[in-house]
């Protein structure tokens, strides 16, 4: 598990996004598509929501919920994603995690 | 649900408590919403009409019928009573805009009409809307009549149906698509409503919403640049989503707690699965 402080690329949110898309669906990560739709994988709002949160656990960021729904792909998801990390200095001190 | 589901339900969709009413029957329900109506004992003779709004379409075997046995204990064998189920959780603004045509078509000033709203859970799959809410039990009453009695008037209803997510198999199959829909639908009708009315939808004071997750409803208010804290979500943590009873609840809690003042506009509006798509705008 990577450190708490450490800024994840985007290559590397794309692909433990990719991954966590691929257990839940049963397949190899390589077989997920960038632009896939993710409900086509079986995700609905709850399971991105819950990857959401476990995203924010790990980086101490936080995501906003409302956005989720205009982020439908890995490709997209990964954007709002990213666009957490860069808002992470933002945050209050002693912040832990967002919302999700 | 697992943990993780759950921490969404509850700190994204703001789910907390549901209302259940363990040991009390249907007909408990709906005659315990009636004997809330400071009113009714005075009125009950002029009630023609009795609708119960009812999502889930057959709750109860032959011959058992609540409605009957609720009209029975509550005196109101003289009405016309019945069910109306298609509009799922918008039967309820159904059940209020078929008694108002009712009414004023028999032309009687004095008749009213009884809606009914709210009701058991029996089944598992009817406890919660998947990726959406958990449901309670909670009941509510209203009464209705055609002529400008009463405090608040409604000034128009508008309801769309989107009849092809009707039907088990076809509602898994289109939750993408019904996902994707869900969010324009209700715009649309929002703004259908206050247009019918008159009104832009900046102008109106409250929404009163069915109680699906709240971040869906605060994802809808920044589509549409209306206020988030003008709709009233404060009931989602307390009663869940109580099926086509949330709108009313809401009005309740509204008044009340004293944020609805005379002359005040708000809608109430909601989605039933299967799907239908209402709103009513109501003048305090």
């Amino acid at each position: 598990m990577p450190s708490q402080n450490h800024l994840p690329s985007r290559e590397e949110v794309s692909a433990w996004l990719a991954e966590r898309v691929a257990r839940h669906a049963r397949l190899r990560p390589q077989d997920v598509e960038a632009d896939r739709p993710l409900t086509d994988y079986g995700l609905d709002s709850v399971s991105v929501f819950v990857l959401c949160g476990e995203f924010e656990d790990r980086h101490r960021v936080q995501v906003e919920p409302t956005s989720v729904w205009e982020h439908p792909t890995v490709r997209t998801l990964t954007d709002l994603l990213m666009e957490s990390v860069a808002a992470r200095d933002t945050l209050p001190s002693g912040t832990s995690g967002g919302d999700l | 649900m697992d943990s993780a589901q759950l921490r969404v339900f509850h700190r994204i969709f703001g789910f907390s408590h549901v209302r259940l009413a363990p040991g009390a029957s249907q007909a408990d329900l709906m005659v315990a919403a009636v004997s809330a109506l400071p009113s009714f004992p005075e009125v009950r003779h002029r009630v023609k009409y009795v609708i119960q709004a009812r999502t889930m379409p057959t709750a109860f075997p032959y011959p058992l019928n609540p409605l009957h046995e609720a009209c029975g204990r509550l005196g109101l064998d003289h009405a016309v009573a019945f069910t109306v189920t298609e509009h799922a959780c918008a039967g309820g603004l159904l059940g209020v805009h078929l008694c108002g045509e009712m009414l004023a078509t028999d032309g009687d000033p004095d008749a009213l009409g009884l809606v009914l709203t709210g009701e058991k859970i029996f089944t598992r799959v009817a406890k919660r809307v998947p990726g959406s809410s958990i449901n309670g039990e909670g009941t509510a009453a209203a009464l209705v009549s055609a002529a400008e009695q009463g405090r608040d008037r409604i000034l128009a209803y508008a309801s769309r149906a989107y009849p092809q997510f009707h039907g088990g198999e076809e509602v898994e199959r289109a939750t993408a698509e019904f996902q994707q829909v869900y969010p324009e639908a209700l715009a649309e009708i929002l703004t259908e409503v206050a247009a019918k009315a008159g009104m832009d939808l900046a102008d109106v004071d409250f929404i009163l919403p069915h109680n699906v997750a709240k971040v869906s409803w605060q994802r809808l208010c920044k589509q549409l640049g209306y206020p988030a804290d003008r709709v009233f979500l404060d009931n989602i943590p307390i009663t869940g989503h109580c099926f086509s009873a949330d709108g009313f609840a809401a009005y309740r809690a509204l008044v009340d707690n004293g944020r609805l003042k005379p002359g005040q506009h708000y809608i109430m509006a909601t989605a039933g699965l299967g799907a239908t798509f209402a709103a009513t705008l109501v003048r305090h």
